[in-house]
């Protein structure tokens, strides 16, 4: 049985269909792939708060979780 | 690509006469712009105006309880929102800008002196009317009997028959200034449903979408993708 994935996005609804993947590692590279993809379609998306993708098993059990972090740096912003 | 979008929309069904399209010029001047996502009129809120996008994207929609929101009509440059809807003591739904969009505020008294004065813009602007009604008529199909990709297919020729109607396409390329996550809105998908539905898309080469700049290598394909009929545009010319 080909193993099923569901890809929660934070701050949006639960994944209702899921993928078939091979295994975790070719699940944890599909939601990579979609962080960045939502991203790029965009770009506030981070700012928003909503910026992490949970990864489940069939079972609905955890398995990664793939977050994009935006963090402010005091120095460079005090220079400007 | 001298006239107005709400000219060249209404010069869909007819050509227009010199007289009604000065008139409609005038119409739309002065006109407002709302920043992206900010709301035009409130459900709540009783209607003064009509309006009319001249310029970017905006949306009927209804948040629910549980605070989704599903989106009612796409408005593009051109629709009007809705053309007697001073009659309502309020409005039923929200009317918001999903891009940054520049909308004309036409008075009820304009409105009804067109309907008593000029009988072709009149037919015109009641071919609009039963366009955007007919438009919900097929959403409707779609969210009830369409699986995803068909729902989705569907929709993007839509958006390009109706862009292409008002001389917004370009070589089977168009302006797509959405986020998925409105689409999805749209749709009624979750956004990483719609994410596998369009990258399965972009391997079968029905869409080529860079940015927001949706491009459509073979017309014909996502037309049979769709199951696309478009009598429901009553366009005089369609695809």
């Amino acid at each position: 049985m080909i193993p099923k994935y569901f890809f929660d996005l934070d701050g949006h609804d639960p994944d209702d269909t899921g993928e078939d993947l091979t295994d975790a590692l070719e699940a944890r590279k599909a939601a990579i792939e979609l962080l960045g993809q939502v991203l790029e379609d965009d770009p506030m998306y981070a700012l928003q708060g909503h910026w992490r993708v949970t990864i489940s098993d069939r079972l609905r059990r955890q398995l990664y979780t793939v977050s994009v972090v935006v963090e402010s740096t005091a120095t460079v912003l005090g220079r400007e | 690509m001298n006239s107005n979008a709400w000219t060249r929309k209404l010069e869909q069904v007819g050509a227009l006469n010199p007289d009604d399209k000065l008139l409609l010029d005038k119409l739309v001047t002065p006109s407002w712009r709302y920043r992206a996502e900010e709301d035009i009129i409130r459900a709540g809120d009783t209607p003064t105006h009509v309006n009319v996008i001249l310029n970017g994207w905006a949306c009927r929609y209804k948040i629910l309880r549980n605070g989704q929101r599903q989106i009612l009509a796409l408005l593009l440059p051109g629709d009007i929102c809705d053309l007697t809807v001073f009659l309502l003591r309020a409005m039923d739904h929200t009317i918001g800008s999903l891009t940054e969009t520049t909308v004309a505020k036409v008075s009820p008294e304009d409105i009804l002196s067109i309907i008593a004065s000029r009988p072709n813009l009149t037919q015109s602007l009641w071919w609009s009317s039963l366009q955007d009604e007919s438009v919900l008529r097929e959403w409707i199909v779609g969210l009830g009997r369409r699986d995803a990709y068909e729902r989705t297919a569907h929709l993007l020729y839509e958006i390009y028959l109706r862009l292409k109607g008002i001389g917004l396409v370009d070589d089977d390329s168009f302006s797509l200034p959405m986020t998925q996550a409105q689409l999805s809105d749209i749709l009624g998908l979750t956004n990483v449903h719609l994410n596998r539905v369009l990258q399965r898309m972009r391997t079968e080469n029905l869409i080529v979408l860079r940015g927001k700049s949706m491009h459509f290598p073979n017309v014909a394909l996502i037309r049979a993708a769709a199951a696309f009929d478009p009598d429901y545009l009553h366009l005089k010319n369609s695809d």
